[in-house]
């Protein structure tokens, strides 16, 4: 792993490492409540920014909660034709939660191995 | 030391940034602070109005006190205290730099809720650091992205940082969206839950379908229908929402994320948002957001024009042993310098004077 005294920043090469996923086109890490994108790496667009990722989680969160369902919300997919774009909370022992997002080419990724790479890497990504 | 002429704190900033500049820049005024570059990079802001990466790092428990003053022993260059903490295993690099510029971010918008006094230009001050640093231009953009969007769901963000929160007490469940409320919607955001969605619930490991407004959860088999949002919540990994709590009086709880019931609990009608933000070490930013959201689900209330001294409260803070879990407990104890309350003696009249008529 990336050190900080290296040129490339740990959190940097953490995202970059992510690319390397099938089908991942762009990522980032933004923080669930104020918006705020901490690293991106790829393609940015693909993943969304900051603030509407945020903003769809949150929305999607409080509904889950009204219909009574129980925990938190881990992860959002949204899909059209060709692309994948997915929300994974990140994991962190203290602190406001963090959202990984992700943009996916679905010509090159298969959504549920995706998800699940995705998610096992998410939480790697503050290491 | 060269001191560039700027009409502003971001002017400077910037121009300091072509020129690469390394040192610290004080801020007078109120709240004030000191801004600390490196290579012309923003690295930390420490003000009275917000948390630092330190404050955070240790309010919330990430890293204890005993290991946090062993790091400071080890390494007495706070310029390199990350570098420690990072090969110490206390926190990971990348969580480190998320909670340093989230610090940046947070201190700038907290010393921009009130206009800044002068500056002036001093030398480099070890501090900790983000890594590589935050550029001025997009913190600018950020901190009046911040203002414009509390003024938009609240008011004045200044206003807003002055109030004193208090719990609502009551077994109030959630109430419906009140008709005709603040919608919280960014451009080009859309109405995500009519745009076809899948959610995937892995409580239940099961996929929830959104879409056309209506959310379905496998937990219930009920159907609720989508409202417009005001104010933020937001995922958090671990926590559940407890179910009814024994019949004890307590705010709503119900949708409720763990980090704002946490809230709901330090929150006691003398607090700021800013004493909130120190007693749990989050950000300022974040937690007036989180009010906003809790005050709309009436789970929180205050009062607004009531405050005398028109500025939000900025006396120095000092971390305390016990803070953490037990932080919120810091600002509402007795300052232990305060001395004993005067006492009326025979035959000596008030010990404040002769304010009354006497007689003779």
């Amino acid at each position: 792993m990336g050190g900080l005294g290296e040129k490339r920043p740990a959190l940097q090469a953490s995202l970059d490492r992510l690319l390397d996923s099938p089908g991942v086109t762009g990522v980032a890490l933004i923080d669930a409540v104020t918006g705020l994108t901490y690293g991106a790496a790829g393609d940015v667009a693909q993943a969304g920014t900051g603030t509407e990722g945020a903003d769809l989680a949150t929305l999607i969160s409080e509904r889950l909660g009204d219909a009574g369902a129980e925990g938190e919300l881990e992860s959002v997919v949204m899909t059209s034709r060709r692309r994948l774009q997915v929300l994974l909370s990140v994991h962190r022992s203290a602190g406001d939660p963090l959202l990984l997002a992700a943009g996916l080419d679905r010509d090159r990724a298969n959504m549920a191995l995706a998800l699940r790479t995705l998610g096992d890497r998410a939480r790697e990504v503050l290491a | 030391m060269k001191t560039p002429s700027a009409r502003n704190v971001p002017a400077l900033l910037q121009a300091l940034h072509q020129e690469g500049y390394t040192g610290t820049v004080r801020v007078s005024g109120v709240p004030g602070g000191t801004i600390h570059l490196r290579d012309g990079l923003i690295g930390a802001i420490e003000t009275p109005g917000a948390p630092t990466a330190t404050s955070a790092l240790l309010a919330s428990g990430r890293i204890e006190d005993d290991a946090w003053l062993a790091a400071r022993a080890a390494e007495p260059d706070a310029d390199r205290l990350d570098l420690h903490l990072v090969a110490a295993g206390l926190i990971g690099a990348a969580e480190l730099e998320v909670v340093c510029t989230a610090a940046v971010f947070d201190g700038a918008f907290a010393m921009a809720l009130s206009p800044p006094g002068g500056w002036e230009l001093t030398e480099r001050e070890p501090t900790l650091l983000a890594r590589p640093g935050v550029e001025p231009r997009p913190l600018a953009e950020e901190t009046t992205r911040r203002m414009a969007l509390l003024t938009r769901l609240w008011g004045p963000a200044g206003e807003l940082a002055r109030v004193r929160p208090e719990p609502v007490i009551g077994d109030s469940l959630r109430p419906e969206p009140v008709a005709g409320g603040r919608v919280r919607s960014e451009p080009g955001m859309g109405d995500p839950v009519r745009s076809g969605a899948i959610a995937v619930d892995r409580v239940r490991s099961e996929p929830v379908i959104i879409g056309e407004a209506i959310v379905g959860t496998p937990a219930t088999g009920q159907p609720a229908i989508a409202q417009p949002a005001t104010g933020r919540g937001a995922p958090e990994a671990d926590s559940d929402t407890p179910a009814a709590d024994g019949g004890h009086p307590k705010p709503g709880r119900r949708g409720l994320t763990r980090r704002h019931q946490d809230l709901i609990e330090s929150v006691n009608g003398r607090r700021t948002p800013r004493d909130l933000a120190f007693a749990r070490g989050r950000g300022l930013y974040a937690v007036m957001l989180d009010l906003i959201r809790l005050e709309t689900l009436q789970a929180v209330r205050w009062e607004t024009g009531t405050t005398f001294d028109g500025r939000p409260s900025t006396a120095p803070r000092v971390l305390q042993g016990q803070q953490g879990q037990q932080g919120q407990q810091a600002s509402d104890e007795p300052s232990p310098r305060a001395g004993p309350l005067p006492r009326r003696r025979p035959g000596e009249g008030s010990p404040f004077g002769d304010l009354g008529a006497k007689g003779g």
